[in-house]
C-alpha cells in the first residue's frame, strides 16, 4: 500500500490507471475479445453499435471492438519490442563508445549524430524500401531508427559518471573495467534510458501507426490502428466510426505514454500549494501559535 | 529632480508586521511581529544574519516575494498614511518603482541579460514620469551621470555583460531612482561587489540620498557600512526586531546580548594581530518551529529563568528620549550598559 | 565565434558524406537484389539472362567503391538516375514536386508559430489558472493525435460536412488550408508546450523581480523581459521541427493527394523503386543536416549574449 500511495504522490493516479488498462490489454486481450479479429462476415458489413457488436462492425463483418483490442496488443507488443532492441543495441554502442573514447569514440559517434539528424520516419522508410514490408521489416526498420537517441544518452551517462572521482579509486582498488562498467556505469545508464524510453513510448507508438497507415508497417489481416484507419477511409462519409475508433484510442493511448513521461520527469519539482491545502495549513499554524 | 521638503515626518510605518511562509514542505515564520518606523530623509540600516527575515520584511508589503511562495501578511504597512496591504495590484504597481524603489542584491542577475541599459532605465521614466520615450532616453543618461558613470551615452546601448560589477550596481542604482521615489529600499547593495567597489557604492548612496533627500532603508549584514551611512539602525533576529535607536546609540551603548556579539566579532584595525575571531556560539534557530520566550536564549550569556517566559517586547530603555528600544528581559530589568569605547 | 562557425560547417559537410554513403549502402549493398528487381519492374520474364543484362548496363558487377563514386559523380553533375518504374529523370521530377511540398512546410510552419505563441502565452499569462490547464490540456491532445488522423477529422469536419474547402489536389489556396492546419496544430502545440516551460522558467529569474519592482505588470514583463530570454531555444527548437514537417509531409500529402516530394518517397516506398528511393534519401538527408546548421547559425547571430564583451 505504501508503493502505492508514493506512485500516487509522485506522478498521479491518472497514467498508471491507463497504463493498466493497456497493460491488461496486452496481456489479456485475446481472452477479451468477443470475436476472433480476424473473422470476416460478409453478411454483417458494417453494422452499427448494437448490443452483440459493441462497436459495430468494419466493411468485412469484422467486429470492430475485437479488432480495436487485437490493434492495441499489436502496437504495445511493437513497442516493447523495439525499445527493447533499440535500447539494447543503443546502450551497448553508447557503453563501449563512452568506454573506450578515441577514436572508436569519433567514428560510433558520428554515426549516431547522422542517425539523429535524420527524422526516424525516414529512416525507416528507406530501410523498409530496400528489404520489403512485413512486421518483423518493420520492427527492424523502426530499431535501426530509434538506437542512435539511447546510444547518444547512454554515453552522456558514461561520461558524466567516468568523470567521478570515485571510479578512479574504484580502479586503484582493483577492480576490472568490465566489472565497474557493468556495476557501476550500468545502472546509471539504465535509469536515464529507462525515464527516457517512458515518454519515447508515445511517439514510437505514432511511429508504427504512420508506417501502417501507408501500408508499408503492419500488413494486413494483422490489426494495428493505423492500418485499419487507412483501410476505412474509403467509407469515411458512410461509416465514419470505423475511422474514428482506431483514431481515438491510438490518441488515448499516446496521451498516456505523454502522461506519464511527464510525470516522472517533472516529480522532482516543488509544487505550488494547492488552495485547500494552503487554508487547512494557515489554520493549524494560527492553532499552534495560540497556544503560546 | 525636485527637491523634497526637509520636514522630519514618518514616510513608512510599520506595525505588528507578520509575515508567513508556505512552501509544500514547511511552514516559516520569518517575520514574527515587527514594529518599526522610518522618517523622510532618514537612512535605516537593518542588521541581522542570514535568515533573520530582513529581507522578507521589506519584499512581502510590496508583493515582491518570488513566485511560488504562498505568503500571508499580516499587520499594517503605512506608506504616507496608506496601508500597502490593503492596497489591489494597480495601486501597488504605482508605488513600486514610483514612490518606493529597490535596489537587489546582486547587480548581474537583477538585470535583463538580453536588454539593453538604456531601455531599462529609461521605461521606469516613461511610466513614472510620463515623459515620451526620447526624452525619457535623455533622463536616463542624465541618471547615468547622476551615478558616476563615464560616457554615458555609449553605455546605454550596451547589454549587462559587457560592463564590470560596480558599473552594474550603479545602473541598478539609477534605476531604481530613476522614478523619483521618496524610499528607496537597499537590499545588501554592497555585497556582491569587491571590497574597493563597496565603498564607491556606499559614498554614492550617501550622496544621492542627501541631494535627493530620500529615504533609505538599508539591509546589509556589515557594520562598516552602517556605520558610514546610516542614522539609525534596527538589529533583527530569528525574525524578531531585537533592538532599534539611532546608530550612536546601538552602536555604542548597545543594551542586547545579541548585538554585543554582533559589534564584538567585527575586527578593527586596532585588533591585535593573532587574536583569534570572535563569533556568537551555537547555530541561528530553526524558525519553522515555534519558540516560546525569547529567541536568542541557547546561545546567550547573561539570561535568567524570566528569559524563557514570554516574549520580550521592545521596550524603550532611554530615560531622557525616546531613542533606543530593545527586546531584552534582562536588560529591561537590570539596565545593563556596554560601552565599546572601553573594547577599543 | 568563427571557430565555432567553421567547425560546425565542417561537421555538417561530414554529417552529409555520412548521408551519401548511407544512402547508397543501403541501395547497393545487396547486388543480388536489384538487378531481378530492376527486371521485375520492367515487365515481361524474367529469366537469368535478362537479370545478367540488368547488372551489366547498371555496372552492379563493378566493386563496391568504384559504384560509389561512379555514383557521387552522377549526383554532383545534378544526374539521379532514372525511375526504375517509369523510367522518368528523377532529378526533374523531384523539381517538378518541389513547390507542393514547400508551400506545406512554408503554410504550416508560419501557422505554428501563430498557434504555439498564442497557446503559449495564454498559460503563462496566469500559470495554473483555469486559460493555463485549458492551452495545456489542448496542446497535450494535439500532440499526441496521429497527424492522419487530425487530417481525417479535419477532411470530415470542414470538408464534409461543411463542405467549406476543397479535401484534396493542390489547386490554389483554399486547399492549402487543411493541409497546413494539420501540421500546424500539431507542430504549434509541441512548441507551445516548450515555449510555455520556458516561459514560466524565465518568470522566476532575479531580472523579473527587479522589473515588477519598477511597476510594471505581468502582462508587459511576460513581453518586455520574459520574450527575448526565450527566443532562442524557441529559434532552435522550431528549426528543428521544420524538419520534422517535411517527414510530416510524406505522411499528409497522399491523403491529400498532393504531388509532392513526400508522396514520391512513399511511392517508391511501396513499389521499391530503388533508384528513386535512394535519391529521396539522400535530398532529404541533405534537407535536414543544412537546416539543423542554418538554425544554428541563425541562434549564434541572433544571441546577444555570444558578443564579447568591449574593453571598458
Amino acid at each position: 500500500m505504501k508503493i502505492i500511495r508514493k506512485i500516487h504522490k509522485t506522478i498521479g493516479i491518472l497514467p498508471i490507471f491507463i497504463m493498466g488498462v493497456f497493460a491488461i490489454l496486452a496481456l489479456f486481450g485475446d481472452l477479451l475479445c468477443p470475436y476472433d479479429p480476424n473473422a470476416q462476415n460478409l453478411m454483417k458489413v458494417i453494422d452499427p453499435m448494437s448490443t452483440s457488436h459493441l462497436l459495430g462492425t468494419d466493411h468485412l463483418g469484422r467486429d470492430l471492438l475485437s479488432r480495436t483490442i487485437a490493434g492495441a496488443q499489436t502496437t504495445i507488443k511493437a513497442v516493447v519490442v523495439i525499445i527493447l532492441f533499440a535500447a539494447s543495441f543503443g546502450m551497448t554502442v553508447g557503453l563501449i563508445a563512452g568506454f573506450m573514447g578515441g577514436w572508436i569514440d569519433e567514428i560510433l559517434m558520428r554515426i549516431v549524430e547522422f542517425g539523429l539528424s535524420v527524422p526516424s520516419l525516414v529512416v525507416a522508410l528507406g530501410v523498409i524500401g530496400v528489404f520489403g514490408t512485413g512486421y518483423w521489416n518493420m520492427v527492424f526498420a523502426i530499431t535501426i531508427a530509434w538506437y542512435p537517441i539511447y546510444a547518444r544518452l547512454t554515453r552522456g551517462v558514461v561520461i558524466s559518471v567516468m568523470h567521478q572521482p570515485y571510479i578512479e579509486s574504484l580502479r586503484v582498488l582493483g577492480a576490472s573495467r568490465l566489472r565497474i562498467v557493468l556495476k557501476h556505469i550500468f545502472p546509471e545508464a539504465l535509469g536515464a534510458i529507462m525515464i527516457y524510453a517512458s515518454f519515447d513510448a508515445g511517439i514510437l507508438a505514432l511511429v508504427i501507426a504512420n508506417l501502417s497507415f501507408l501500408g508499408l508497417g503492419v500488413q494486413p489481416p494483422m490489426s494495428e490502428w493505423g492500418q485499419m484507419l487507412v483501410t476505412a477511409l474509403p467509407y469515411l462519409e458512410h461509416s465514419p466510426r470505423q475511422v474514428i475508433v482506431p483514431g481515438v484510442s491510438l490518441t488515448i493511448m499516446v496521451i498516456g505514454f505523454n502522461i506519464l513521461g511527464e510525470r516522472i520527469a517533472l516529480s522532482n519539482n516543488p509544487k505550488p500549494l494547492k488552495d485547500k491545502i494552503f487554508q487547512k495549513r494557515r489554520k493549524l499554524f494560527r492553532l499552534k501559535n495560540q497556544e503560546i | 529632480m525636485k527637491s523634497k521638503s526637509v520636514k522630519t515626518k514618518t514616510l513608512l510605518s510599520i506595525e505588528d508586521l507578520s509575515v508567513t511562509l508556505y512552501t509544500d514542505k514547511v511552514t516559516v515564520c520569518p517575520v514574527n511581529t515587527v514594529n518599526y518606523t522610518v522618517e523622510s530623509g532618514k537612512v535605516l540600516a537593518i542588521v541581522g544574519e542570514s535568515g533573520s527575515g530582513k529581507t522578507v520584511m521589506n519584499m512581502a508589503p510590496l508583493g515582491l516575494l518570488p513566485q511560488g511562495v504562498t505568503a500571508d501578511v499580516e499587520g499594517s504597512v503605512l506608506f504616507e498614511g496608506k496601508n500597502l496591504l490593503s492596497m489591489n495590484e494597480t495601486e501597488k504597481q504605482r508605488i513600486r518603482g514610483g514612490e518606493i524603489g529597490v535596489i537587489f542584491q546582486d547587480p548581474l542577475s537583477s538585470l535583463n541579460p538580453v536588454r539593453r541599459i538604456g531601455p531599462q532605465i529609461s521605461e521606469v521614466i516613461e511610466l513614472h514620469l510620463g515623459l515620451s520615450t526620447s526624452a525619457a532616453q535623455k533622463q536616463a543618461v542624465d541618471m547615468l551621470n547622476l551615478v558616476g558613470i563615464p560616457n554615458p551615452e555609449s553605455r546605454m546601448k550596451q547589454y549587462p555583460h559587457e560592463l564590470s560589477g560596480g558599473m552594474r550596481q550603479r545602473v541598478c542604482i539609477a534605476m531604481s531612482i530613476a522614478g523619483e521615489p521618496k524610499l528607496l529600499i537597499a537590499d545588501e547593495p554592497t555585497t556582491a561587489l569587491d571590497v574597493t567597489v563597496q565603498a564607491q557604492i556606499v559614498s554614492l548612496l550617501k550622496d544621492l540620498q542627501k541631494r535627493l533627500n530620500m529615504s533609505i532603508v538599508l539591509i546589509t549584514h556589515d557594520i562598516g557600512v552602517v556605520s558610514g551611512m546610516a542614522d539609525y539602525l534596527a538589529v533583527m533576529y530569528a525574525g524578531r526586531l531585537i533592538e532599534i535607536g539611532t546608530v550612536e546609540k546601538v552602536l555604542l551603548e548597545s543594551m542586547h546580548p545579541y548585538t554585543w556579539g554582533l559589534l564584538d566579532s567585527v575586527s578593527t584595525l586596532s585588533t591585535p594581530i593573532g587574536m583569534p575571531f570572535q563569533g556568537i556560539k551555537g547555530n541561528p534557530p530553526n524558525l519553522t518551529l515555534n519558540i516560546k520566550g525569547c529567541p536568542f536564549v541557547p546561545r546567550c550569556d547573561y539570561s535568567i529563568d524570566d528569559c524563557n517566559e514570554g516574549r520580550p517586547l521592545l521596550t524603550n530603555c532611554d530615560d531622557r528620549e525616546i531613542g533606543h528600544s530593545t527586546a531584552c528581559t534582562v536588560a529591561n530589568k537590570k539596565n545593563l550598559r556596554y560601552s565599546a569605547v572601553s573594547k577599543i | 565565434m568563427k571557430r565555432f562557425l567553421i567547425r560546425r560547417v565542417i561537421s555538417a559537410i561530414f554529417l552529409m558524406f555520412i548521408a551519401s554513403i548511407f544512402s547508397f549502402l543501403l541501395i547497393n549493398a545487396f547486388p543480388g537484389d536489384i538487378a531481378p528487381l530492376i527486371a521485375e519492374l520492367r515487365g515481361g520474364y524474367v529469366t537469368q539472362d535478362i537479370v545478367d543484362q540488368v547488372a551489366e548496363e547498371y555496372g552492379l558487377n563493378d566493386p563496391v567503391v568504384e559504384r560509389y563514386f561512379r555514383w557521387l559523380s552522377d549526383v554532383s553533375n545534378g544526374n539521379l538516375g532514372y525511375s526504375f518504374r517509369t523510367g522518368e529523370e528523377v532529378s526533374v521530377e523531384l523539381k517538378n514536386r518541389l513547390v507542393p511540398t514547400l508551400t506545406f512546410i512554408g503554410l504550416g510552419g508560419l501557422l505554428s508559430i501563430v498557434i504555439a505563441v498564442t497557446l503559449s502565452f495564454c498559460g503563462a499569462y496566469w500559470p495554473g489558472g483555469f486559460i493555463d490547464k485549458f492551452t495545456r490540456g489542448f496542446a497535450l491532445i494535439n500532440i499526441s493525435i496521429p497527424k492522419f488522423f487530425m487530417a481525417a477529422m479535419l477532411i470530415y469536419f470542414f470538408g464534409v460536412i461543411l463542405d467549406l474547402v476543397p479535401t484534396f489536389g493542390f489547386r490554389g489556396p483554399s486547399s492549402w488550408i487543411l493541409p497546413a492546419v494539420t501540421i500546424a496544430l500539431v507542430s504549434g502545440s509541441k512548441q507551445s508546450r516548450l515555449a510555455r516551460v520556458k516561459l514560466e522558467e524565465t518568470m522566476t529569474r532575479p531580472y523579473v523581480l527587479t522589473a515588477m519592482s519598477k511597476g510594471f505588470g505581468r502582462e508587459r514583463i511576460l513581453f518586455r523581459d520574459a520574450l527575448p530570454n526565450i527566443v532562442p531555444i524557441v529559434i532552435t527548437s522550431f528549426g528543428m521541427d521544420l524538419g520534422f514537417m517535411a517527414q510530416a509531409a510524406i505522411i499528409v500529402e497522399p491523403i491529400f493527394s498532393w504531388h509532392g516530394i513526400g508522396a514520391y518517397f512513399v511511392q517508391s516506398v511501396r513499389y521499391r523503386d530503388l533508384a528513386v528511393l535512394q535519391s529521396c534519401l539522400l535530398i532529404f538527408s541533405i534537407i535536414f543536416i543544412n537546416v539543423n546548421l542554418l538554425v544554428d547559425i541563425i541562434v549564434m547571430l541572433v544571441n546577444p549574449l555570444q558578443r564579447r564583451p568591449k574593453v571598458i
